[in-house]
């Protein structure tokens, strides 16, 4: 093969390999019910945004406050979002939400929160009309009678859920822009002596 | 030895970037070197070899929750660290067969294709790299430029260092390798602020975490080496014209084995957790041990890190001071090289102990 052909037949297929597609490093956005939230009707389904598409592996385990892992019934991941459906409604209490997510690149996040349930019957009721469900009935005498052992233990979590500031704002586009120009200077310099060695080299 | 991969990986890009420069150089404009073909085809299959360790650190953690197959082949096809290790595989292997099959002294023309191909290579790999995932396209070229950049300039360096002859012309290479280093260095400076800029912004902070304390005794252990590239770029010509060529790869060599600490440190840092929030990491990773030693005080998400200069600080960066003339002084004599890196090293350990001592 003649060698401008081979070098073209080089050039294009080393473009056509590179992979071009490229993804952020991914954090939680927000959530519902949001981090350290006391939510007053019972939950059983959590949504978690992150600030980017994240990827199936993605998982999410629920530990309640008594050291219970709860059910995760299905995980659906669209985009940026992760739905979480529980097997059934979650009684009064304080949840822990650790969630393991895989970026679209190499880097796994994790992390948890904290929320608490506090669903007395009245409230109970409440949400059952705004998501009317037959099978819901039952089990909301149960979990009413749960609600006053877990008072105590729900008031002391719920400060500890405090310390850990997990929605403080993200600073976005946090690179410092004095930073950049240096960077930039730098780098041009850097080409021009590389650009004048190369030339001066190629000259003879 | 796993958690040093990544500097045995800018070793075999070095070895073999700095191979193929040095073969793209007319004869006359560099010194008699050889750069055995084994070197570089044994670095061009360890780079997919090495990228692949950094798929399977993540295959392994992945694998917990869902089968290790599936895994396997959604890593491989849907993250871009098995893209771009698809990528490199076919790049090497037409790189392999480059080198392997013509003869490189002949022409400059095949170096000259490897060489440009090589650095397609390390693009593919700056692809993946955990500063592109966090700004795509100006952490890609952060990365890359640094990457490239530092194996083109200590690349050249380790052949003529090891594998020249003594009897070599050296004006003539120095003549376009002294501008091409100062070019090089300040290319791989600018991406090295970037890459710090993006991943640990909170500089000061970091040095709470072990990404940070290995952050800093890079940048410390760079102290000797851009003394070391000073007096190679400014003074060696003259020095070179006084007292010939005797023990002229020596230095050299000296400056060429704090390198070898700097990529050792690089690929432990690479390992750690990156400060982008210096107390959110602080939740999942305990403190380095390095910094306890100094620090006495309680860590919690709150504790501000300050510095403070003291009279012990005085007294270590002093000591540093000294050291680094030690330095100089082997260079300028001409002494074996380990003597005068093993000087250098410790000028940049007082450095830290003058930094450390400071922190409150």
């Amino acid at each position: 093969m003649p060698k401008p052909l081979l070098l073209i037949a080089t050039i294009i297929m080393t473009i056509l390999l590179v992979p071009v597609v490229s993804y952020a490093h991914s954090t939680l956005e927000g959530s519902t019910p949001a981090s350290g939230e006391t939510v007053n009707y019972s939950v059983d389904v959590l949504t978690l945004k992150f600030n980017t598409p994240i990827k199936d592996g993605s998982t999410v385990t629920l530990t309640s406050d008594k050291g219970e892992d709860i059910e995760v019934g299905s995980v659906s991941i669209q985009e940026n979002n992760m739905l979480v459906q529980l097997s059934e409604t979650l009684p009064s209490g304080v949840y822990t939400v650790h969630y393991e997510i895989v970026g679209g690149d190499t880097h796994i996040v994790d992390g948890d929160y904290t929320f608490t349930v506090k669903a007395n019957s009245a409230e109970q009721k409440n949400g059952e009309e705004n998501e009317p469900k037959p099978e819901a009935e039952e089990p909301s005498s149960e979990q009413s009678t749960e609600d006053d052992t877990n008072e105590k233990n729900a008031a002391e979590k719920s400060s500890n859920a405090q310390n850990v500031p997990s929605e403080q704002p993200e600073e976005d586009g946090g690179l410092s822009g004095s930073m950049i120009a240096i960077a930039t200077v730098l780098i041009a310099i850097g080409l021009g002596f590389i650009w004048w060695v190369m030339r001066k080299k190629g000259s003879e | 030895m796993i958690i040093f991969f990544k500097g045995i990986l800018y070793l075999a890009f070095s070895f073999l970037l700095g191979g193929l420069i040095l073969e793209s150089i007319p004869k006359h404009r560099k010194p008699n070197v050889k750069v055995p073909k084994e070197l570089l085809l044994w670095s061009i299959v360890l780079i997919p070899i090495l990228i692949f360790v950094l798929l399977l650190q993540i295959i392994q953690y992945l694998s917990q929750s869902i089968g290790y197959w599936e895994t396997f082949t959604s890593v491989l096809f849907n993250f871009d660290v098995g893209k771009a290790w698809l990528a490199s595989i076919l790049i090497a292997v037409v790189l392999y067969l480059l080198v392997r099959r013509n003869e490189l002294q002949e022409t400059t023309f095949y170096a000259r294709l490897g060489a440009f191909l090589t650095v397609v290579l390390i693009s593919s790999y700056s692809f993946s790299s955990h500063a592109a995932s966090l700004y795509p396209l100006l952490g890609f070229f952060a990365h890359f430029l640094h990457v490239v950049a530092v194996s083109a300039w200590i690349g050249v360096l380790f052949y003529v260092a090891w594998f020249s002859n003594k009897r070599s012309e050296w004006i003539p290479f120095l003549n376009w390798y002294t501008p091409f280093s100062i070019g090089a260095v300040l290319l791989l400076s600018g991406g090295g602020l970037l890459l710090t800029e993006i991943v640990a912004p909170q500089y000061i902070d970091a040095w709470v975490l072990s990404y940070g304390q290995a952050l800093l005794m890079k940048h410390l252990l760079l102290i000797p080496v851009l003394l070391y590239a000073v007096l190679h770029g400014f003074f060696l010509k003259r020095s070179l014209l006084k007292k010939g060529e005797a023990n002229v790869k020596r230095s050299l060599q000296g400056e060429a084995i704090i390198i070898l600490v700097v990529f050792g440190v690089t690929g432990f840092l690479s390992q750690q957790t990156p400060p982008h929030e210096v107390w959110r990491t602080l939740l999942q990773n305990s403190p380095s041990p390095f910094f306890l030693k100094w620090f006495d005080g309680s860590i919690d998400e709150k504790s501000i890190i300050s510095f403070v200069a003291t009279s012990e600080t005085y007294m270590w960066a002093a000591g540093a001071l000294v050291m680094l003339l030690f330095t100089a002084y082997t260079v300028i004599k001409r002494w074996p090289g380990w003597i005068g890196a093993l000087l250098g090293v410790a000028a940049s350990a007082l450095a830290y102990a003058a930094l450390m001592s400071g922190v409150v």
